[in-house]
């Protein structure tokens, strides 16, 4: 690629259709309107050197699609994706690699396709072993290895020629704690590096953590787009709200009127596993007798419908909910949802699950 | 002409995919080639007995001839048909790879074509050693075209799987179509028969059979026999030009859009 441009990923526009029913016509004229299916639709982002871009959304949303272009491997059918550098992608943990062959002839085929041989293939050969770090398995036939074994030697692979640009598809997903840091670390040193990188993730902490920006794909399109944060905190409401309106059974917008105030909260509604969750309920303004706070995981898991009578303070006793994320959602009786609030419940517990429950455990 | 410089340029990418394929075929067997040549004597045997002794000569002399003219027809034949049939599946085959790794895809083609065609090669020119020393065929002076016409053989079986991957990634019809003139076509070439036999009054049809020209090229060569006529040379390099002209169209048609049709 020319030397002066600093490396990186330019989508202007993109669009990718893909035809819905398959034939020799649409050889000839492509994914045309009455036959087509719109993968990605007008998708736009701009990524220089030391940034990380996250892409966020359901599955379907055209995440891999959009990575599949970003990576060379596929052509927009409008738009441009530009890519300045050398870029490395995982995408597909089993593509490329087979299950016969041991982990080294594995590597040395895969960077054969990658275009190296000579004196520098034993050097990368070298350094995907290194960074595998599989010290048993390197010689034993692939069929042998685990999700996060594969994950391994193919993270090495697409990592060991100092690409410029990386795109990673749901990576980490698999891999241990130790490989995950590894991992972490990579990153945040190929990115310092002046690396560029484009990941997608169900993990929206890992895109917190790793990415400056993020774009959220809905049905192929933009639904938001900017500081990383903010996207995955608005994607988060996005997937909760349906969640929880799926979980009530049916759609319900949240009301106007009716307030939940988390009193005993710090700031992003954080408490101490050992205090309280004291809450404000407003209900005010509110007709209808019966209204109830449901106590639910962050995933929308129903754990408990406390009855309201009226305003006031409702308090949930310590040391109840077990650490985690969850939220409160203030409902009348037809179930309409009127106010939310989210809780982040902090310590460190054994227990597994979302309650402490009040137990008791001796001699028989 | 931009096919011949990618081809060119990526020519250790090719190797690699050919190896690969080859590989990848006899992965997980302990005795690989030697499979590969079980199924190619059983049939010349089979098809031998058959026409040798059921249908056939007494005079031992014509039965080697016969075998010896049956091996010339049935491994071009398997070449041209599995090298053709292996290309036109290589890039739905090959997905997890183009998948995976930017490369040019009708290299992958091309890769399937060539290492089906190398085995079958590989079987033939395996066999014919063991029929020289048999004394089923003299080897002589001519074997040396051999490598030609192998090379015409491997560019019609190319450009044919070429114009057939990416039909049969957009429609997957196209394989019972192809295999059923598969078994159409071996019946209609000279592979179980010599040109000779057919009625004169249709044997000038055979002068358009593309691979009637390949088979009675390597009779000739090998059994010392007369050589095609002219003409249907000329129909054979005319058939490779116009389906490698075709490929070419129809390849720039489906690259970088292969996952369309995953």
């Amino acid at each position: 690629m020319t030397g002066v441009a600093p490396a990186g990923i330019e989508a202007v526009a993109v669009t990718k259709a893909f035809p819905l029913r398959a034939g020799l016509r649409s050889l000839w004229r492509g994914a045309t309107e009455d036959n087509r299916r719109l993968a990605l639709h007008d998708v736009s982002f701009d990524l220089g050197p030391g940034q990380a871009l996250g892409v966020v959304g359901e599955n379907g949303a055209g995440k891999s699609t959009l990575l599949r272009l970003a990576a060379g491997l596929s052509q927009p059918t409008s738009g441009s994706m530009q890519r300045r550098g050398m870029v490395a992608c995982l995408l597909d943990l089993s593509a490329g690699l087979v299950d016969q062959w041991t982990g080294e002839e594995n590597a040395r085929a895969a960077l054969l396709l990658q275009g190296i041989s000579g004196d520098l293939l034993e050097d990368r050969i070298a350094e995907v072993r290194r960074f595998a770090e599989l010290p048993r398995h390197w010689t034993e036939p692939l069929r042998t290895y685990s999700a996060g074994m594969r994950l391994r030697l193919g993270y090495g692979l697409a990592i060991s020629g100092h690409p410029e640009v990386f795109v990673a598809d749901e990576i980490l997903a698999v891999g241990d704690e130790a490989f995950a840091r590894k991992c972490s670390l990579h990153v945040t040193e190929f990115l310092a590096g002046g690396g560029t990188m484009l990941l997608a993730s169900h993990n929206l902490y890992q895109v917190e953590k790793l990415c400056q920006k993020a774009i959220w794909l809905n049905q192929g399109r933009v639904e938001a787009a900017g500081r990383a944060a903010d996207v995955t905190r608005a994607y988060r409401e996005f997937v909760e709200a349906r969640e929880t309106d799926s979980a009530a059974g049916g759609t319900s917008p949240v009301m106007p009127n009716g307030r939940l105030c988390l009193v005993s909260a710090a700031e992003g509604g954080e408490i101490s596993f050992a205090d309280p969750v004291a809450v404000q309920v407003d209900l005010s303004g509110l007709a209808g007798a019966s209204f109830g706070i449901e106590v639910r995981r962050h995933t929308g898991q129903l754990i408990a419908r406390l009855s309201i009578p009226a305003s006031g303070a409702l308090e949930i006793a310590p040391e109840t909910l077990l650490p985690g994320s969850y939220s409160l959602h203030l409902r009348d009786a037809d179930g309409a949802l009127h106010s939310t609030s989210d809780v982040r419940i902090l310590g460190e517990r054994r227990e597994l699950g979302t309650v402490l429950l009040n137990h008791s455990w001796g001699p028989s | 002409m931009r096919f011949f410089r990618e081809l060119v340029e990526n020519r250790t990418l090719l190797l690699e995919l050919v190896r690969r394929d080859v590989r990848g075929r006899f992965a997980g067997a302990r005795f690989g080639l030697l499979w590969s040549l079980l199924n190619p004597a059983i049939q010349l045997l089979s098809y031998g007995l058959i026409f040798g002794f059921l249908y056939g000569a007494s005079d031992p002399t014509r039965r080697s001839v016969l075998v010896a003219s049956l091996f010339c027809g049935l491994f071009p034949w398997w070449a041209f048909q599995e090298g053709a049939t292996r290309g036109m599946t290589a890039l739905v085959d090959q997905s997890a790879l183009l998948r995976r790794i930017p490369m040019p895809p009708f290299l992958c083609v091309c890769a399937a074509t060539i290492s089906s065609f190398l085995l079958q090669m590989i079987g033939f020119l395996l066999f014919l050693g063991a029929f020289s020393l048999a004394g089923l065929v003299t080897p002589a002076l001519a074997w040396l075209w051999l490598p030609v016409v192998m090379g015409l053989s491997l560019a019609l079986s190319l450009s044919l799987g070429l114009v057939l991957a990416p039909i049969y990634l957009a429609l997957r019809d196209t394989m019972w179509v192809v295999t059923a003139l598969m078994t159409v076509g071996f019946f209609a070439s000279p592979v179980l028969y010599e040109l000779d036999f057919l009625p004169s009054s249709i044997r000038f049809l055979a002068a358009w059979n593309p691979m009637a020209a390949l088979i009675g090229s390597y009779r000739s060569l090998v059994l010392g026999v007369d050589g095609p006529e002219i003409l249907t040379i000329v129909v054979l390099l005319a058939t490779i030009i116009g389906l490698g002209l075709a490929a070419m169209s129809l390849m720039k048609r489906v690259e970088g859009r292969l996952d369309e049709y995953w």
